[in-house]
């Protein structure tokens, strides 16, 4: 049964991460900020985009390691579709039992290691400074998240994320959750890599930053590695700081935290779509007075356990 | 010792034949001094057989039981005997130890060759010492024969770092010696109080545990005087902050194979005196909680201060020696925590004794494994400098990916080694923060600077071995096979643990509850789970981290099968093209990004944390042979001759104020210090 759910969120995750970028790009972005028709194949659009890039001819670079240009993709997309598999998105994981929070934010990070990794395989010097933004933003961003799921862990008394879960909705509102779920809020914006926070690409500044020398299947590969974790993130939030709407049915459970899901994109696309770039030593800025929160949230958990 | 078989077969038999090949080698080896081409294979065979023995009688410790103690004849003036005793922590260090030394050994054949001007007969019968002086420090089972052991490591390392002979070297020698005996005389010093305070003036090691459980009923403030000096002595060993100020000069001296030996050594015997002292003389009571916050306590600094001067490196060997600070941070902060929950709660405090030394055993691989490959960019760039090094990996492959998989272990990420003892030191620091917060607050530090670290070796992965070939690459062909395989079989050994993690850290508990009393720890199968491989951490009301590796790596292999699937989907053609950079044609100098660069956004946040983080982003050094791309400031005109004047003024007052912190007066505090001690230690003891 594990097995089959296994199967499922692996399918869930490739299909509506680009799903869901596509009907934010299409209704949110288009549509309702920039008043203008937008895609025509409606939310299909970064589908469409993916599949052309699978059909592209594959460029590596000739004074780069070809063998990790080759791997750091397929690592990244499938430490993403693991890391997909811990994340209760029906109350239960098919790795839930096998894993924790640790190995849930290893695992998440070892895809953005490849990441950097692959685009420094490339040599290109552009690469190094949208991978050294992504790494330095990551050093800040990272103990957000962490501070808020420690709270979690103390209030639950468990690292396992369904025991998290079913705690929190047990226990129904608790402020530290409430504050923890507002910094990861925030966390989320850079961690989907949408404005006010894509500085690791940044077309106009770097180039694309760690893309600019990949391109092809590789380079859809690694989009859809993005749009699979901007998913993954997104059904954590849903599940672990939002628990409510548990059923004893998964499928119902399933859906519920579908419809979270989709809420949660639309916020961010919102966001993403009104608000512009900031530069790098303004988001460590704003993310150190998150992380400040976080801090205050994660305090308050071990107080009050 | 009815023949010569039997005794053999026996633990000490073997100990005892493995340490009289290795003495016997280190004394033949130096005789070869004008046949440097024969030295080196005799000194790697004679290792490898002693290491055997030694190795194979930690194995049958594990077998056939600890052995019991023996007493050698008492030295001259003594009436304390000198004592052998083996029990399964000893039994850790006797089959890593002289493992990784023999695997260096394999690696100095070749690597020694960069030396040309130096003699080898000056760095192998040290290096064939180095398994004896561990040996010496782990079988000891009386104070006298402990000090010994600690004495012959000290004059080992001093050798290692003197080796090159240059001025600055010779200068990082002398400071080690310093600092090394005034750790010395603080164990003595500690060890005269003991001698004192001992009813029977018996220094062997079940006696000091009876004498540490009357002094801390009788002079309670005379045992926390000796725990300070016991931690002073071990704590500069261990290079844990705030003595951490030798290693960054220390490590880098030494040839990198000797740093890699020593790495595996130096600070991991620390690690073990450490466990000996506070989980087995020291009987569980109102001294462990005190002395284990405090020992977390020096962990958490030392995660903390070892990362941030991490971060201003740019030589891979200063990089990656402060790297020994952090990871010793780890593994103090496991083993505090493990010491204060001792009264309290026996589980959480035997995860976290046997997280630490399971993190030590791993970061003795992979730490050597990194100074290795240091020593890989030294033989094929001659230089260690990160700035300029680089796309080493296409020069040599394999060296390339056993650096990466060093750098995730360290990094901790999964599947590899130093994610499984990092795992376990966060769960168990986590939960025990629900106790005691501190705890909660060390695990988030550690957490987080778990991200530094694996942001500084992604900066020493990627400057050394990914990016353009830079032009100092002497010889572009890949190193001798002696300089390989070693690398190759480190790298094989943490993929290897971190695959099976729970069939390492089984032995490791039990290692950890033999120190305490019988019935005090809770079963290995009740806490860490029943299988082989994955690790169930269970302290009391259930299940409450799980590390599975092998569900994880299948899940993994079906995952990459699915995107492989992907990539082949519309069966795509491939080309190879040159790196674009903007139009332009550039030289591997300019268009190799600078490590002095790497998270400047980063360092200027934290800046006002990090001492001269500012000072570091430009470094002129890497344009020397080329015009610099944009003019320096300070060549600009100066319209006014006040404010420079003024400013000269300004830093050179900073910097006669800085020579008091960072050049050689802590030396010199030190020994003041160290005198003072001394003369207490002498006071209690005469009087």
């Amino acid at each position: 049964m594990l097995i089959g759910l296994g199967i499922v969120h692996i399918v869930l995750t490739l299909f509506a991460g680009p799903f869901l970028d596509g009907f934010t790009r299409k209704y949110i972005k288009a549509n309702l900020a920039h008043s203008r028709e937008g895609p025509l194949v409606g939310p299909w659009q970064t589908f469409v985009d993916l599949f052309k890039l699978l059909g592209k001819e594959d460029l590596f670079t000739a004074g780069g390691i070809i063998s990790l240009q080759m791997l750091a993709p397929l690592v990244a997309l499938s430490s993403a579709l693991v890391a997909s598999l811990m994340v209760p998105l029906s109350g239960i994981a098919p790795l839930g039992a096998q894993s924790d929070m640790i190995v849930f934010l290893y695992t998440i990070g070892l895809g953005a290691v490849a990441v950097v990794i692959g685009a420094m395989a490339t040599g290109s010097p552009y690469a190094y400074a949208g991978s050294l933004r992504e790494i330095s933003l990551y050093l800040i961003v990272e103990p957000v998240l962490m501070l808020a799921m420690l709270g979690a862990m103390a209030l639950s008394r468990s690292l396992h994320l369904e025991d998290q879960l079913r705690w929190h909705y047990a226990q129904g509102f608790s402020l530290p959750m409430l504050i923890g779920a507002v910094a990861v809020f925030v966390a989320l914006q850079a961690q989907f890599g949408k404005l006010p926070f894509d500085i690791a690409e940044a077309e106009q500044e770097v180039i694309s930053g760690p893309f600019i020398e990949i391109s092809g299947p590789r380079l859809a590969l690694l989009r859809w590695f993005f749009l699979s974790r901007q998913f993954v993130f997104a059904g954590l939030f849903c599940t672990v700081f939002l628990p409510w709407g548990l059923t004893a049915y998964p499928v119902v459970n399933l859906l519920i935290t579908l419809v979270k899901i989709f809420v949660v994109y639309s916020l961010i696309g919102l966001i993403d779509a009104v608000m512009p770039r900031v530069r790098i030593d303004q988001a460590l800025r704003v993310y150190f007075a998150v992380l400040i929160i976080a801090l205050l949230g994660a305090v308050l958990a071990f107080v009050s356990a | 010792m009815e023949n010569g078989l039997f005794w053999l077969a026996r633990t000490e038999g073997q100990i005892g034949t493995g340490l009289m090949v290795l003495i016997l080698a280190s004394v033949l080896v130096p005789l070869f001094y004008r046949r440097r081409y024969y030295m080196g294979p005799i000194a790697f065979i004679l290792t490898l057989i002693g290491s055997a023995f030694l190795i194979s009688s930690g194995v049958s410790v594990f077998l056939q039981g600890p052995t019991s103690t023996f007493h050698l004849h008492p030295l001259p003036g003594l009436t304390t005997p000198l004592t052998i005793g083996v029990d399964y922590l000893s039994a850790v260090f006797l089959i890593f130890v002289p493992a990784v030394v023999t695997l260096v050994c394999l690696y100095s054949l070749s690597y020694i060759e960069n030396y040309k001007e130096q003699n080898p007969a000056r760095l192998y019968p040290f290096l064939i010492l180095l398994p004896v002086a561990a040996a010496l420090i782990v079988i000891a089972a009386d104070l006298i024969l402990f000090l010994i052991g600690w004495e012959l490591l000290a004059l080992i390392t001093y050798f290692f770092i003197v080796y090159r002979k240059e001025k600055e070297v010779v200068r990082a020698g002398a400071g080690y010696l310093l600092v090394s005996q005034a750790a010395i005389v603080c164990l003595i010093g500690a060890t005269l109080i003991l001698y004192r305070f001992s009813e029977t003036k018996n220094l062997t090691f079940e006696a000091v545990g009876q004498t540490i459980e009357q002094m801390g009923l009788v002079h309670p403030g005379w045992l926390h005087t000796a725990l300070f000096l016991f931690l002073i002595g071990f704590g500069i060993n261990a290079g844990i902050f705030p003595f951490h100020f030798w290693l960054r000069k220390a490590y880098p001296s030494a040839p990198s194979a000797a740093a890699g030996a020593l790495a595996a050594v130096g600070p991991k015997v620390a690690v073990y005196a450490l466990l000996r002292l506070y989980a087995d003389w020291l009987p569980v009571s109102f001294f462990s909680t005190i002395w284990g916050q405090i020992l977390a306590l020096f962990g958490g600094l030392s995660l903390f201060v070892g990362a941030f001067i991490a971060l201003l490196q740019t030589d891979a060997a200063k990089l990656v020696s402060c790297y020994i600070t952090v990871q010793l941070g780890y593994i103090v902060l496991a083993i505090g925590a493990g010491v204060t929950f001792l009264p309290i709660s026996p589980p959480i405090a035997l995860v976290a004794l046997t997280a630490g030394l399971f993190h030590t055993v791993n970061n003795a691989l992979y730490k050597s494994l990194l100074f290795l490959n240091t020593g890989a960019l030294f033989a094929r760039a001659g230089e260690t400098d990160l700035a300029k090094v680089g796309g080493l990996m296409r020069v040599m492959p394999l060296t390339g990916l056993t650096a990466l998989t060093a750098a995730v272990a360290i990094a901790g990420l999964p599947p590899v080694n130093g994610f499984a003892s990092k795992w376990m030191i966060f769960s168990d620091c986590l939960m025990a923060g629900r106790t005691l917060p501190l705890f909660a607050l060390l695990g988030a530090i550690a957490l987080f600077i778990s991200a530094l670290t694996l942001a500084s070796f992604l900066k020493f992965f990627g400057s050394a071995f990914l990016g353009p070939l830079m032009p100092a690459t002497a010889e572009k062909k890949d190193l001798p096979l002696p300089m390989q395989v070693p690398q190759a079989l480190l790298a094989v050994a943490c993929v290897l643990i971190g695959l099976a993690p729970a069939a390492f850290v089984l032995p490791l508990y039990q290692a950890v509850s033999f120190l305490l009393h019988k019935g005090y720890a809770p079963s290995p199968y009740v806490v860490l789970g029943d299988s082989l491989t994955a690790i169930r951490l269970n302290f009391g009301d259930g299940i409450v981290a799980t590390w599975n590796p092998i569900p994880f790596l299948a899940a993994g292999a079906v995952t990459f099968l699915v995107s492989f699937g992907l990539y082949r989907l519309l069966n795509p053609s491939r080309r190879v093209s040159p790196v674009w950079h903007c139009g332009a044609t550039v030289s591997p100098t300019i268009a190799k990004y600078h490590t002095h660069g790497f998270y400047q956004p980063f360092k200027d946040f934290v800046g006002f944390r990090v001492n001269r983080s500012h000072a570091r982003s430009h470094n002129p050094s890497a344009y020397a042979s080329e015009e610099p791309p944009v003019r320096p400031i300070t060549q600009q005109s100066q319209p006014d001759r006040l404010y420079p004047s003024v400013i000269r003024w300004i830093s050179r007052l900073y910097r006669t104020i800085r020579r008091t912190r960072n050049g050689s007066p802590p030396m010199v505090w030190m020994l003041l210090t160290v005198s003072v001690i001394v003369a207490i230690a002498l006071y209690s003891a005469l009087s």
